[in-house]
């Protein structure tokens, strides 16, 4: 698996499961970033309440989630959240249509949470319609991103922090393939790492953090970028996550040399054993015979 | 809930299957085969100069590393119920983590079962994974056995939650007995009984075969996982229920329609005798095996008492049951009854033999059954991990920093209280 899923697979199934009409279920579980989920069935197994509490989901719902929300849901929306939950779907046991293809819309519902600004910003440029300067979504307890629309271009900027100093070094090695692809390939995004201080992007931006933990990560999007507008937010929402974990995976696969390592040079030391001297040789009948 | 206030991971690695989810659930979200299908073919990962691009992350584990058994290499990392190749459980969890639990490991603690006499090295190695690769903030590293006793607390025979007690626990390669006392394992009384699930599928198959000859050769081996699934329970007395099925054939024997998954040919089987003597094996295991010939109440039994004398009560007292084989209707009667049976005889010989001087105080067996059975060490994790305790007993990343893996060596037992 190199990229992430988009969709929430313990979500995909309770909805999958809830179709009979005889489940009942309630449920918590998460997704990345810090995303909380909650299934809950209605008394009589026929309604089953999917809710979303998220960080960032204010700042999202404002920069058009609320109306992207809205065109992918439709009536399923509440327009009152569950208590404690940012957002809610409902999703009948009855449904008429697709199942599977509903299971996976509402699976997808912090994805298309998250995608919505981006999405937002692609159509507005493709019209040629006024954008605000800087969107800023603050959508962990100390992490943000920023779109900020230049000319043709998009750049997104991610504030990223990492809790372990050597997650810093690995992310820069991983992240320096980003921009030595481009000598190869010219239709990818450009790619930016800056560390501690923001990039001159965010000069006069509100709020912006900055430390030595936190590293910047500028993607500037281009007009060949915005045309694929779904596949583009599909990817550049979870770039986060994607990096997160080929960091983690990175990791792995040093342990794993490590370990190869190890067992090697345990196969040398076992070979260098000093043979016993004093063995005991023995002729095809059994006796033995002492040399003096 | 932690300081974030999202919910605590649970994983259970399993021999055969991996059982994952968040705590505070009924269920486990994922339950899938404890298998990763990798490209180990391509030769022993060496130096990384001799690899280009991501060969490490080219495989699949679970029901996906099933699907993939042609083109992939089939392993399984864990065998009894140990990690043996720590390489791939790494890979494992990796997709655990990303693929289907999808969460940040960060910002989750973690609850991990082992089975009971683990060495403390591989709580090590486990740490070291954990903290290390996947930074989580918080490890808990518990003993199955000890959680399957905490999911008996769902029971509504249960009193008081204590974590002393005997577990039977009964998958689908093995049997195990382990005594607990106080949440900890009496290593050097565990008992194994080579009887399980898969012997009773093999058991059931093997009659059905002589009896019912229509039965498609292809198929033999789901219908018997489904008869004994769906019809099979315990009965008091093996003698006096083939007497009830003999009577009245049409009230006991059940016929099933059904058609070939190939050829649509439609036929019919009739379930019986098997429906009551699938179980039976753990009773009465001579009618499968020449080799091993204790029933598993005799088992349990000299289990306990093999145990040290001052806790012997407390384990008669709770004896839990625990995965998928015991989940048969009447299986907690029967032990039950077979234990107290024995149990009564033998301090009736000793009153007896003291000639009357002595009088033992009542005994008290007692088999808990409960709805958590099939996954009772996952419930029981899910159960632990959503107290407030859970994160004050947790190895914290912090300490791991500061100290280092032997940390994980030692896991508090907590969850008695409240």
């Amino acid at each position: 698996m190199i990229l992430l899923e988009t969709a929430n697979k313990i979500l995909y199934e309770e909805v999958i499961a809830h179709f009979g009409g005889d489940h009942r279920t309630l449920s918590t579980f998460a997704d990345f970033d810090g995303v909380k989920f909650n299934t809950r069935s209605s008394d009589d197994k026929q309604q089953l309440f999917v809710s979303i509490s998220f960080k960032g989901s204010q700042d999202l719902l404002k920069n058009g989630g609320a109306t992207y929300l809205k065109a992918v849901y439709g009536a399923m929306l509440q327009a009152k959240p569950e208590q404690g939950y940012d957002i809610t779907l409902v999703v009948d046991a009855n449904a008429s249509g697709d199942k599977e293809q509903l299971a996976n819309k509402v699976a997808n519902l912090k994805r298309n949470l998250m995608a919505a600004p981006f999405l937002m910003v692609f159509e507005a440029m493709e019209a040629k319609k006024p954008l605000p300067e800087t969107i800023t979504i603050d959508y962990r307890t100390d992490e943000s991103f920023y779109i900020k629309p230049q000319g043709d271009n998009v750049t997104v900027i991610f504030d990223i922090h990492f809790k372990d100093a050597d997650d810093v070094i690995l992310s820069k090695i991983f992240l320096q393939a980003f921009v030595d692809v481009r000598k190869t390939m010219t239709s990818v995004p450009s790619v930016t790492f800056s560390q501690k201080d923001p990039p001159l992007e965010l000069k006069g931006v509100k709020g912006v953090r900055a430390g030595v933990a936190h590293g910047f990560v500028s993607i500037t999007l281009f007009p060949l970028h915005l045309k694929r507008a779904q596949e583009t937010a599909d990817l550049i929402q979870t770039f986060r996550d994607y990096l997160h974990y080929h960091i983690k995976c990175s990791k792995g696969y040093m342990h794993t040399s490590m370990r190869n390592r190890v067992d090697s040079l345990i196969q040398v030391l076992n070979r260098a054993k000093p043979e016993p001297v004093n063995t005991v040789k023995r002729t095809f009948k059994g006796k033995f015979f002492k040399q003096s | 809930m932690s300081l974030s206030g999202l919910p605590a991971v649970v994983i259970d690695n399993g021999t055969g299957y991996t059982k994952m989810g968040y705590a505070g659930n009924d269920d486990p979200s994922f339950i899938i085969p404890s298998t990763i299908a990798t490209h180990e073919s391509k030769g022993k990962q060496t130096a990384a100069s001799m690899k280009k691009g991501v060969e490490d992350l080219d495989f699949f584990i679970g029901d996906e590393a099933k699907a993939n058994e042609k083109t992939y290499d089939i392993n399984n990392p864990i065998r009894h119920g140990q990690i043996q190749n720590w390489t791939h459980m790494e890979q494992y969890w990796e997709h655990c983590i990303f693929k289907y639990l999808r969460c940040e490991p960060e910002d989750h603690y973690f609850l991990l079962t082992e089975p009971p006499l683990n060495a403390p090295e591989n709580r090590e190695f486990t740490a070291e994974i954990m903290f290390e690769t996947f930074n989580v903030p918080g490890l808990y590293i518990a003993v199955q056995a000890v959680l399957a006793l905490a999911a008996s607390w769902t029971s509504k025979n249960v009193t008081e939650r204590t974590l002393t007690g005997t577990v039977v626990d009964s998958g689908d390669g093995v049997t195990h007995i382990i005594p607990v006392s106080e949440g900890y394992v009496i290593g050097s009384s565990i008992k194994h009984i080579p009887i399980a699930g898969r012997d009773i599928t093999g058991f059931v198959q093997q009659i059905m075969r002589e009896r019912e000859p229509t039965i498609p050769p292809a198929e033999s081996l789901e219908i018997a996982k489904r008869v004994k699934e769906q019809y099979s329970y315990v009965c008091p007395d093996l003698v006096k229920e083939f007497t009830k099925y003999d009577s009245d054939p049409s009230k006991w024997f059940k016929t099933i329609n059904t058609q070939d998954a190939v050829s649509k040919r439609p036929y019919s089987y009739d379930v019986g005798y098997e429906r009551f003597l699938g179980p039976e094996i753990f009773f009465n295991p001579e009618i499968i095996s020449s080799d091993f010939l204790t029933p598993l109440p005799k088992v349990v039994d000299d289990t306990v008492q093999s145990c040290p004398i001052d806790c012997r009560r407390g384990l008669y007292k709770n004896i839990v049951l625990s995965g998928g084989s015991t989940m048969f209707k009447d299986f907690g009667k029967r032990l039950q009854r077979d234990i107290k049976r024995s149990v009564d005889y033998r301090i009736k010989r000793s009153e007896e033999l003291s000639g009357g001087k002595l009088k033992a105080v009542p005994l008290e067996v007692n088999v808990i059954s409960h709805n958590m059975q099939r996954y009772a060490v996952w419930f029981g994790g899910s159960m632990l991990a959503s107290t407030p305790e859970f994160y004050n007993v947790c190895h914290t990343k912090a300490k791991y920093d500061e100290i280092g893996p032997s940390i994980c060596r030692y896991n508090p037992v907590f969850g008695t209280m409240g």
